[in-house]
């Protein structure tokens, strides 16, 4: 008696989980611009269907999400736990498949880590059975409730392996990553995707340091993003990038700033610039191009050496606001010990030799050198450790 | 060493709740690793079926190092790992009905050396599965659909050394040049792929590749040392990269890395090991990723972890490069490149 009860409280639940899981699914078949997701905190169960559709948003209720993801979960590995000829005529077949996806579809949205549930959404797209562009939508929808989930950036990775670089809507995929960021805090799945967009797209560089700009003043402490802003700054100098020369002179405002705060006042013009920080160039072997994109980069350093400063005194110091510091002036050391150190090369050479450099033949490093000294010692430690300033410092502990 | 003399049982929880996580709270620990497994009910048991395997690990190796792995049924446990090699690849899956992955792999080998049980499974397979997934660059996919990550070039290597299948397999050369090109040259750390951000759990697979293929020369370790030494917060414990918050799980990844450098002495031990200690759930034993929250298996493994690196009491030593028990890597006669203190 009791195992009959048992097994029809049983049936009830999947019965019920089945009801629910064709709400979703319908909802899904009505709204082809469905934008979020979301579990619902709703404890208890008011006999009305748990699944909500408010304006391209849907929700499901707390109460159920548990019963339902169990019952699609094992469909789901009952269908893999056949044979794989088995889960071939599943995959063939139109209804069949159509049914894979419902389940596909609710597990996913509850459960965004199961990876092999990703894979059969793969088969299916192989199959045809469902299109690359429900499919990046519904990625969308797995990283509007889950905006870490390295899965759906993943996903759209592959998807987009189908389609050409200039059929893609690079934009909206930085507008993506940049929904995500800002949701979660230095969330580092959606800054490594960015970074795959950023060298898989068009160029985006200009615009992607105004953007990240802005998400810095609005989220102060994301390292996560001072970080992709460091590798913006390498690809820019490795790409020669510089802004458009319809004017004489370019904006160079904020190296000319930190150039006077290191006192060393300077024209605003290139050919001064150059010779203050680069007077022991070899001007023959270095290309036109080369020293626009090293000014214009050096500019954008300096800038952000401001921007940290002005942080600090804002909001008090912080680790990313000293880091990120750290990594400009890095920058514009090495660059310029670069450019006068021979053989050079082009691109970002990791074996650049610091320790050979002799700083005192230059005026605008060792005004930097003296200038730095001032910071404290840890400052001087990291200046010894990562620009060979050969600071006399007394090795404190780690700590200090 | 006997070490069940030396802690002593407890079976209620002592009236101060603050005096219970200043000790290692041993047997509540052992308890909870011991019923994790028998929940198949639970939610969260079903929620995480997707990554049993290293669940299995994590809860194999904590009680190994805790000298209770006769609590765990070792048959069971090895019948359970044979039915997830998958027969077409060679690879294993985290648990039967999913798909095989290099993750998964791993764990399933670290779990057969614990148990001396690596003749129950096709090893031939496995190399098959793992050079399959080299690429030119060097790098390594997870599995066939392709995702590239630095997590992965460390489960490759692990997993060949446990195999002692390192030679004449994978391209060495290429691997080490892949995960050198995700080393951050702004800080000296490595991130999952080129210009990744650098991040400490994926500095141990990078350091632990290195040491795996005896290329630790190839590391800044004044740099890398100075980065991983910046994750110690005030409360003692670590975090894992810039600006995020400690958690017990950087004990490990930030502590092991330190040990096969040599650097293990620039950390201060005692406020971590009070931080690793706070994390621990007086009442239902385990530990939580910070002070407070619950505790999860993965968590418990790293604290434990943590505190035998630290040279707790009652603890075996645990290999930092492959984080397994010493004596099972003894055994195995591997010897993972290691960096002596200056």
């Amino acid at each position: 008696m009791e195992d009959d009860m048992a097994v029809d409280a049983n049936n009830e639940k999947r019965v019920l989980c089945e009801k629910i899981i064709r709400d979703i699914n319908a909802v899904f078949l009505k709204d082809a611009d469905l934008a979020s997701f979301e579990i619902i905190p709703k404890e208890t169960n008011c006999n009305k269907s748990p699944v909500v559709h408010v304006e391209h948003n849907l929700g499901l209720e707390s109460w159920c999400a548990q019963h339902v993801y169990d019952h699609a979960h094992r469909t789901l590995i009952s269908h893999r736990r056949q044979t794989s000829q088995q889960q071939l005529r599943t995959l063939q077949q139109q209804q069949q498949s159509d049914a894979l996806a419902k389940y596909l579809n609710v597990a996913l949205l509850i459960n965004p880590d199961v990876t092999t549930f990703w894979h059969i959404r793969r088969q299916l797209v192989q199959k045809n059975r469902l299109s690359i562009n429900k499919e990046l939508q519904f990625s969308a929808l797995v990283l509007s409730i889950k905006p870490k989930s390295n899965e759906a950036f993943a996903y759209r990775r592959w998807l987009y392996s189908f389609q050409s670089a200039d059929a893609i809507d690079w934009p909206n995929e930085i507008s993506i990553c940049e929904r995500s960021a800002d949701r979660c805090a230095s969330n580092y799945h959606a800054w490594s995707h960015r970074h795959w967009v950023l060298r898989s797209g068009p160029c985006l560089l200009q615009s992607e340091l105004m953007r990240t700009e802005k998400f810095l003043r609005k989220h102060i402490s994301d390292y996560s993003c001072y970080h992709y802003r460091q590798v913006l700054l390498g690809r820019a100098y490795e790409l020669c990038f510089c802004m458009p020369s319809g004017e004489a002179q370019p904006q160079l405002g904020s190296l000319l700033e930190l150039l006077a705060e290191y006192g060393l006042p300077c024209e605003p013009n290139t050919e001064a610039l150059i010779q203050l920080m680069l007077p022991h160039m070899n001007r023959s072997s270095v290309s036109v191009q080369r020293l626009r994109s090293f000014l214009y980069c050096c500019n954008v350093a300096a800038y952000d050496m401001r921007l940290c400063k002005e942080q600090r005194a804002l909001y008090g110091p912080r680790d990313c606001f000293e880091l990120h510091r750290r990594a400009a002036l890095k920058f514009i050391v090495e660059q310029c010990v670069r450019l006068q150190t021979e053989p050079r090369t082009a691109t970002m050479d990791n074996s650049l030799q610091l320790d050979k450099f002799d700083y005192g033949q230059h005026p605008f490093l060792e005004a930097v050198r003296q200038a730095e000294s001032a910071l404290g010692g840890k400052h001087q430690r990291w200046c010894n450790l990562h620009l060979n300033f050969g600071y006399p410092v007394a090795e404190a502990t780690w700590r200090d | 060493m006997d070490f069940t003399t030396f802690v002593k049982p407890s079976n209620g929880g002592s009236g101060d709740a603050d005096a219970g996580t200043n000790e290692l709270q041993f047997w509540k620990h052992v308890k909870y690793i011991e019923n994790h497994g028998k929940q198949e009910d639970d939610y969260e048991y079903c929620m995480t079926e997707f990554l049993r395997m290293s669940g299995i690990y994590w809860g194999v190796t904590a009680l190994d190092i805790m000298g209770q792995l006769d609590r765990l049924e070792r048959k069971h446990i090895i019948d359970f790992v044979k039915r997830c090699q998958c027969a077409t690849t060679g690879g294993f899956a985290p648990c039967e009905g999913h798909d095989p992955h290099m993750l998964y792999t791993l764990s399933a080998v670290q779990v057969l050396c614990t148990y001396d049980a690596l003749n129950e499974i096709d090893c031939e397979a496995v190399v098959r599965f793992i050079v399959g997934l080299q690429q030119p660059d060097g790098s390594f996919f997870g599995d066939k659909w392709g995702e590239v990550d630095t997590r992965f070039s460390f489960c490759a290597v692990a997993t060949l050394t446990l195999l002692k299948r390192m030679d004449q397999t994978i391209d060495i050369e290429k691997a080490v040049k892949f995960v050198m090109s995700c080393c951050n040259q702004t800080d000296g750390g490595f991130g999952s792929k080129p210009g990744a951000e650098s991040h400490a759990g994926l500095i141990y697979c990078c350091v632990g590749f290195l040491s795996l293929t005896h290329r630790l020369h190839l590391l800044d370790v004044d740099k890398l040392g100075w980065w991983l030494c910046e994750r110690q917060l005030s409360s003692g414990g670590l975090n894992g990269r810039p600006e995020k918050l400690p958690d017990v799980c950087y004990s490990w990844w930030v502590l092991s890395s330190l040990t096969i450098m040599g650097r293990l002495h620039w950390i201060s031990s005692e406020k971590l090991q009070q931080f690793i200690l706070s994390c621990q759930d007086a009442e239902t034993g385990g530990f939580s990723d910070r002070t407070g929250n619950m505790p999860d298996i993965f968590h418990t493994l790293f604290g434990i972890g943590g505190l035998s690196l630290l040279g707790h009491s009652g603890l075996k030593a645990i290999n930092p490069t492959l984080c397994m028990p010493q004596y099972i890597v003894d055994r195995l006669d591997i010897e993972p490149q290691r960096l002596s203190r200056p």
